[in-house]
């Protein structure tokens, strides 16, 4: 396929996805799939150092992470990683989005990790999941 | 400057006839709930520039506002007419709709083809100049375009603030 008919595709995947994910609907994460095959076939055709190519690594990684397949997100990684066409700038942020997706409660709690620690604040949020709701619902 | 949202798909051939149909939907529910009619005046700053704008659309069925999200509506609203404010005002179309997490929510190409990112914020009424603090400084960290812009639409005026920036420093 080409840019042409994938650009348009990307484009109506990730409007679906967002409004399942604002929903909360099921589908959500098999939406995002969609969404990171997509994008993975924009990069196979276009090379890291195009701006273009590397805004198609980053979604295809990160789509992978919101579908929470995270041998995806860690394959996609490792290969554009170790593309040497990649620039510094793009490796660091396909990183990130590896680190985040691999330590979600550090990309979203950076202040209480910096503060109490990621193993603490895990055990933290396990107990606190644990002990049910605190008010009766419904 | 006239805005006609019918032509959104026109405007930007690479966004599908659907979801050209859905943004003009959902920006036709979304000006409709504050009493618009089609061929509302919308005051419109383009970097600093005032300019008074005609915004037109196909009329949504009264019943199409009970249907959807309206935080969505006004989201997708201020999209619309962001995307038409870009292409009329200043050349820009359509490449690829944004990831949330990448900076931006449109990349679009200038005339010459040159990468630009466009990030939107919709708000029924309210402040928008902090609004759009927020969005200038949000679209200045979107790696790899040559432009940048950040589109702040308030529909119960309905007004329309764009500002093309520079990237941020490293």
């Amino acid at each position: 396929m080409t840019i042409d008919r994938l650009y348009p595709l990307v484009t109506d995947a990730i409007m679906r996805a967002d409004v399942l994910e604002d929903l909360g609907a099921p589908g959500a994460a098999e939406a995002q799939l969609d969404v990171s095959h997509l994008e993975e076939q924009i990069a196979d055709l276009l090379p890291a150092s195009d701006p273009e190519g590397a805004i198609a690594r980053r979604g295809a990684v990160r789509a992978a992470g919101k579908a929470n397949d995270h041998a995806r997100v860690r394959s996609l990684a490792d290969q554009y990683l170790a593309d040497p066409d990649a620039g510094q700038e793009l490796r660091d942020q396909i990183a990130k989005i590896l680190a985040d997706t691999e330590d979600p409660i550090g990309a979203h709690h950076p202040r209480a990790v910096a503060r109490i620690g990621a193993d603490r604040l895990r055990r933290f949020a396990r107990r606190l999941a644990g002990q049910g709701s605190p008010l009766p619902i419904g | 400057m006239r805005l006609d949202l019918d032509m959104l798909q026109q405007m930007h051939p690479r966004l599908n006839a659907t979801n050209a149909a859905e943004l003009c939907h959902r920006a036709a529910v979304g000006l409709e709930r504050h009493g618009h009619e089609s061929s509302v005046p919308m005051a419109t700053e383009l970097d600093g520039s005032h300019h008074d704008c005609a915004l037109t659309w196909t009329a949504a069925e009264i019943s199409a506002a009970l249907q959807l999200d309206r935080h969505q509506v006004t989201e997708w609203a201020a999209e619309a007419i962001s995307l038409a404010v870009v292409n009329v005002g200043l050349g820009w179309a359509v490449a690829r709709r944004g990831q949330r997490g990448d900076s931006c929510d449109w990349w679009l190409k200038d005339r010459n083809g040159d990468l630009a990112a466009l990030e939107v914020s919709g708000i029924d009424s309210g402040d928008t100049a902090r609004r759009l603090r927020d969005k200038v400084v949000q679209v200045q960290q979107a790696p790899g375009a040559m432009h940048r812009a950040a589109c702040v639409v308030e529909l119960a005026s309905p007004k329309t603030d764009l500002v093309t920036v520079a990237a941020r420093s490293a």
